[in-house]
């Protein structure tokens, strides 16, 4: 708010210093105008007022605020500021304790692994199973295998050379065996 | 006169050891500030007696709300802004009890000081003047004037700039004198 120069004559009165060197400027280039002594006298009118009231015992006053002082309940934050701090560096200093032991200590092999035995068993308490017969189901039907012919299981399946023959592998293959292969495979297949 | 706030607070330093514990500091600005405080208050609470507990009330606030003060304005005028808002408050409270204490107290109290006012008339047709005053330039007169703030505490206190607390002073003091006529030097 920008003022004009007469409303700042009270303040130029009451506190010259307080004016800024603008105002005080602008002020005193006017102070012919203006009612100096007037609002001077005013001022010193106001300021010789004795204060209202009678005015209580200082001290009693201290000792009654000391007292209410001290009665009065602490604020909240410094009611829990004491135990939720105590609390907050007994927490810190525990945790940095274990921490540095743990950094302390060696490091130790890990914990021996429990390892399970294989209960004893008596071996003429176990039953031995019967052999069974090598039973195959081939072709619609059930061949036993243990007895049979190798060469006889395969007869009728047309099984090309390369096949039949068990001494060959399919690195020693040439490329007709290898497609006869293929075929015969593909016709199982189906 | 260059008032001592302006350049530093005196009571800062009063107010950190307080912050810090040191309760000694916290008695320190009671006795420094307990005058200033109740004058305040008695202006607005026309009875001495309600004066002194509204007194007491501030500064339990004042010793509660410590951990609030911020530092951006003075001690004294943050110790005058929770006195200004208790008298209020009590006002409120006791709206019913103070118009007949306030009509007897601009006719009989405050006994005048000699050589000061020509007479207790004279004291009292002032203080009657002031009642009459717009709420705003009323409360900046009385801070400037029977206080002693400086402009820039006046400014803090009627939430305003300090040139505009320059003008409500001026115009406070020449409707003072509108009213008053030429008996006052007018």
């Amino acid at each position: 708010m920008a003022a004009n120069d007469d409303e700042l004559l009270a303040a130029y009165v009451d506190g010259v210093a307080e004016l800024t060197p603008e105002e005080r400027k602008r002020i005193e280039g006017r102070l012919d105008e203006l009612d100096v002594a007037g609002t001077r006298d005013m001022i010193q009118q106001l300021r010789a007022l004795p204060p209202e009231g009678t005015e209580p015992d200082w001290r009693a006053l201290q000792a009654r605020i000391a007292k209410a002082v001290d009665d009065a309940p602490r604020p909240w934050w410094r009611r829990w500021f004491v135990p939720v701090g105590g609390l907050v560096v007994i927490v810190g200093a525990a945790l940095l304790l274990v921490t540095m032991r743990h950094d302390d200590q060696p490091a130790r092999a890990p914990a021996p692994i429990a390892t399970a035995k294989a209960p004893v068993i008596d071996a003429a308490a176990v039953p031995v199973p019967q052999a069974q017969p090598t039973e195959l189901w081939l072709d619609g039907q059930i061949v036993d295998v243990g007895d049979a012919d190798p060469e006889a299981l395969f007869d009728d399946l047309d099984v090309p050379d390369a096949v039949a023959d068990d001494t060959l592998t399919v690195d020693e293959l040439d490329d007709k065996a290898l497609d006869n292969l293929d075929r015969w495979l593909e016709r199982k297949k189906s | 006169m260059e008032r001592v706030s302006d350049v530093l607070d005196p009571d800062r330093e009063l107010a950190e050891r307080f912050r810090a514990g040191e309760r000694a500091a916290f008695d320190q600005l009671v006795r420094r500030h307990q005058q200033g405080v109740w004058r305040l208050v008695r202006r607005y609470v026309k009875r001495d007696a309600d004066a002194a507990d509204v007194t007491q009330l501030v500064f339990v606030r004042a010793f509660k709300g410590i951990g609030g003060f911020r530092g951006t304005a003075s001690v004294r005028s943050w110790l005058y802004r929770i006195a200004i808002n208790c008298s209020l408050s009590w006002l409120r409270d006791h709206r019913r009890e103070q118009p007949a204490e306030i009509a007897e107290d601009a006719i009989v109290e405050a006994p005048v000081a000699p050589g000061k006012l020509a007479s207790g008339e004279d004291s009292a047709r002032l203080r009657a003047a002031i009642t009459q005053l717009p709420p705003k330039q009323k409360l900046v007169l009385e801070l400037r004037v029977f206080d002693d703030l400086s402009f820039k505490e006046v400014a803090e206190l009627a939430d305003c700039t300090e040139n505009t607390a320059k003008v409500n002073f001026h115009y406070a003091v020449k409707k003072l004198r509108d009213i008053l006529g030429g008996s006052h030097g007018g």
